[in-house]
This record gives C-alpha cells, sequence and structure tokens, in this order.
C-alpha cells in the first residue's frame, strides 16, 4: 500500500511540475517539485526509498523536458540518497529541517543535473550563468519543503505499525 | 550482521540506478526521438496535454487580471502610443504589399516557391518550460494536424523557433533564443551569413560571421535557407544590436535582438515545411498537407523559402 501511495505521489508530483509550476514562475525559475518529495521520502525513510523515489520522480519529469532522459532521475536519486543517509545520524529534526533540506538539496541537485548535463554535451548547462538559476530554485525548493514534508509525513504516517509505532 | 546486509543492498540499488541512468542518457542522447523512448515520452505528453490545456485555461484569466491591476497606470499611454504606431505600419503595409505582389509575380515567372504557399496550422500556446535549463513552449496542436519535428514556427513578428517534438493533442517548440538552438542566417543588407545561436541568461542571439563582415547595429538579420536548412530563406530573425571583434582578428560577434517576444507568445503558426526531402512545389494556399517532389537531400535549397 505505501508504494501504491507514493507512486500516486510521484505521478501527482509530475503532473504539477509539468503543468501548473510552468504558470508559477518565481523570478523566472520553478522549483524541483520531485526533487523535494524524494528528499522528503529519504528523509522518513532512508536512502533506499529516498533514491528510488528520486529515480522515478526524475525519470517522469524527464519525459517533458528537451535534456537526455535519465539526466533528472540520476540527480534527484543521488541527491535523496546522501540526504537519506545524512539523516540516519540525525536523532531529532528541529522545524528549520525541512526548508534547510529543501534548498541544500536544491542546489546539490542543481549542481548534479549540470555535471551531468556537461557530461552528456547539453548546451544549455555549459555556462556559469546556471549558478543564479540553481540558488534561485533552491530557494523555491526551500519554500515549498516544510509544504512536501507534512505531505509525505502524513502519507506514510498511516503505515506506522501500532504495535511498536515505528514506521514499516 | 544484518546491518551490514542492509548497507550493501543500499549500494546495490544505488548501482543498478546510476548504471540504469547512464544508459538511458547515451540512449536518449543518440536517438534523434526515434524508438521505444521516444514513444514513451510521447504518451507521456498526449496523457498530460488535457492537464495543461486546464491548466493554462485557469490561468490565463488569472494572469491577464494580474497584469491588468498591476499595469493599469500605463495602458492609457501604451494604447496611444500603439494607436500611433498602427497608424504608421498600415502606410508601411501598404508599400509592403505591393512589393509582396511584384515578388510573387517575379517568382512565379521564374518557377520559384512562395513561402505564402507553404500549409501552415496556427495553434495557441498553452505551457511553457517546465524546467529551468531549456526554453520551449507546448502548443495545443500537434500530430493529427501534421505537425512533425523540424517545422519552422512562426509568430507574428518573426520566427520563433522549430519543433522538437509532436504528439496527438501538442507539440514541443524549441524557441530561437535557447543555447541548443541553431538557425543559418543572413545580415540582409550585407549578404552576409552565419548562425545564429540562442545564449543562456540572454533575451538575445548571438551570430558569428568573417572579419570582413561590414555588419552595422540596425541591421535586419533572416533566415538564409542554406542547403538541408530546416527553415525556408527570408524568415525575420532580428536586428543587429551591437557588433563585436574576436580576439585575434577571427571574425566579428553581432548580438541580435529577435523580433519576437517571447514572454508575450500567445499563438504561432507552424509552417508545414519538410527540410531536405525536396522543393516545395505547391502553389494551394488552403490545404493542409504538401506536395514534394522527392530529390536527394544534396540538393540546393534555393526553393526554400521566398
Amino acid at each position: 500500500m505505501r508504494v501504491a501511495r507514493l507512486a500516486l505521489l510521484v505521478v501527482v508530483t509530475v503532473i504539477v511540475q509539468v503543468a501548473v509550476f510552468p504558470h508559477l514562475r518565481f523570478a523566472g525559475v520553478v522549483p524541483d517539485l520531485g526533487l523535494v518529495l524524494a528528499v522528503a521520502v529519504a528523509f522518513r525513510l532512508g536512502p533506499e526509498a529516498g533514491a528510488l523515489t528520486g529515480f522515478a520522480a526524475g525519470l517522469g519529469f524527464d519525459l517533458f523536458l528537451a535534456t537526455p532522459l535519465g539526466m533528472s532521475a540520476l540527480a534527484y536519486a543521488l541527491t535523496a540518497y546522501v540526504v537519506g543517509v545524512l539523516q540516519a545520524s540525525m536523532l531529532r529534526a528541529p522545524a528549520w529541517i525541512p526548508p534547510f533540506l529543501g534548498f541544500a538539496a536544491g542546489v546539490a541537485g542543481g549542481l548534479a543535473f549540470v555535471a551531468i548535463g556537461v557530461l552528456a554535451g547539453v548546451e544549455a548547462v555549459r555556462s556559469w550563468d546556471v549558478i543564479p538559476t540553481i540558488l534561485l530554485a533552491a530557494v523555491y525548493d526551500g519554500l515549498l519543503a516544510p509544504l512536501v514534508f507534512l505531505l509525505v509525513g502524513r502519507l506514510l504516517a498511516r503505515d506506522r505499525d501500532p504495535a511498536s509505532g515505528w514506521v514499516v | 550482521m544484518a546491518v551490514y546486509r542492509r548497507a550493501s543492498r543500499r549500494r546495490y540499488v544505488l548501482l543498478v540506478i546510476i548504471l540504469t541512468s547512464v544508459t538511458l542518457i547515451t540512449l536518449d542522447s543518440r536517438r534523434e526521438d526515434e524508438g521505444a523512448i521516444g514513444a514513451v515520452g510521447r504518451g507521456a505528453h498526449a496523457v498530460v496535454s488535457p492537464f495543461e490545456k486546464g491548466v493554462d485555461a485557469v490561468a490565463e484569466p488569472v494572469s491577464d487580471w494580474f497584469a491588468g491591476v498591476t499595469d493599469g497606470g500605463s495602458l492609457k499611454k501604451d494604447n496611444e502610443e500603439l494607436r500611433k504606431r498602427v497608424a504608421e505600419l498600415e502606410d508601411e503595409q501598404r508599400a509592403a504589399e505591393v512589393a509582396l505582389e511584384q515578388n510573387e509575380t517575379f517568382r512565379r515567372l521564374l518557377d520559384l516557391p512562395i513561402l505564402a504557399d507553404v500549409p501552415r496550422v496556427t495553434a495557441r500556446v498553452v505551457n511553457r518550460s517546465p524546467g529551468n535549463f531549456e526554453w520551449t513552449v507546448t502548443i495545443d496542436k500537434g500530430e493529427e494536424h501534421e505537425i512533425a519535428r523540424d517545422m519552422p514556427v512562426v509568430g507574428p513578428d518573426g520566427l520563433v523557433g522549430k519543433v522538437l517534438d509532436s504528439w496527438k493533442g501538442g507539440a514541443k517548440i524549441r524557441l530561437l533564443v535557447d543555447p541548443d538552438s541553431n538557425v543559418g542566417v543572413s545580415v540582409l543588407q550585407r549578404g552576409k551569413q552565419g548562425v545564429a545561436n540562442g545564449r543562456r541568461g540572454s533575451d538575445r542571439l548571438r551570430v558569428e560571421l568573417d572579419a570582413d563582415a561590414d555588419v552595422k547595429p540596425g541591421d535586419d538579420v533572416v533566415t538564409s535557407g542554406v542547403d538541408n536548412s530546416v527553415f525556408p530563406e527570408g524568415l525575420r530573425v532580428g536586428t543587429v544590436e551591437e557588433v563585436d571583434e574576436q580576439p585575434g582578428g577571427l571574425g566579428v560577434t553581432a548580438r541580435v535582438r529577435p523580433w519576437t517576444d517571447f514572454d508575450s507568445l500567445e499563438y504561432v503558426t507552424v509552417l508545414q515545411w519538410f527540410p531536405g526531402q525536396g522543393d516545395v512545389v505547391s502553389t494551394t494556399t488552403t490545404s493542409t498537407t504538401t506536395t514534394t517532389v522527392p530529390s536527394d537531400t544534396t540538393s540546393t535549397t534555393a526553393a526554400e523559402g521566398a
């Protein structure tokens, strides 16, 4: 059931990213909603689930981009994996964590996307001008992150084991 | 032991993801939109198209209302300026119509194709690029109107770009200002040819020309229509704004301001032009199909446009 709900969330995220956010540009940029979703899942369920969610959301998004298929998938998966590994060392999650992680993951994911694009020969990312775009998009990611973390938390809370109280 | 096994599984999953992604990137970089990957992409677009049109139908009135509120003060002044400009343009149009008529007469006498004869489809822009690293728009007409990859797209003011992909219910257009866009152009007053590229972080184009090109700000830039060009000859591209000499006297770089305002693009026209498939010989203006003469792709394209 949890996998089905996550799959549905990934599909909805891709549709919202593709159909809605181009109309809601902030300073000319759109957020990476799929990346924020993957990070939220990684933070809650760990690196493996985060990487798989990031791969699925990124791949879905890639279908609508002119850049080669797999670029966003790899960038999202790597970023979510790192976040998942790092969260394992955290004992508690203060309120500033979601926006901070959204911003940090936005920067890391954006840089990863550009690095992969340079290796793949994508002309549009071969410039230092991408840095302001990545930073602005990361701010947008940070602003959306609390909402996405809350949504993911609610969605996955249903899977708590009533006996132990732990996520299963 | 269990912790070790879990960590090992994580690394295995990550490795599979990396290998799959790298394989997809490699395959997709070479595909030219053919094969299974292209078909999946077109299928996904066809599924999401109704959502894009629905959101656009809601967003456009809201956006117009917001623009009306925020720009209300300048509307009266803009209106006066536009009325004056319309009067000027009407004079210019009358002169241009006479010239066009003469041009068409001569082209028919010489048996050359006429751009006005190329079948075309007008479509509405329903969405912009969903990402931050590409400059594209999505239109509401696609395969069902015989819109295909690489067809040139024009707007009311000039060249917009070319079709990147099409599916049932829509098509994606790569704009001129996209850094991956390359258009063969000619500087009208000087007869010099070059390639116009988009520039990241700028709404201007860059055209590199020979060192002896005596190009000046204010010169008009149009498509050159060279051999196998995606674009027919003579489509309006922009105006030279600035000319810089390259280091070492290797050439000059012209900065070109496109005539098309890409931010306010609402409707575009797709020219059903097939590059490299022969010369357009149809003279039917109402047909939605183009008659082409199969010929070898190296044939000169003096007949690519008017």
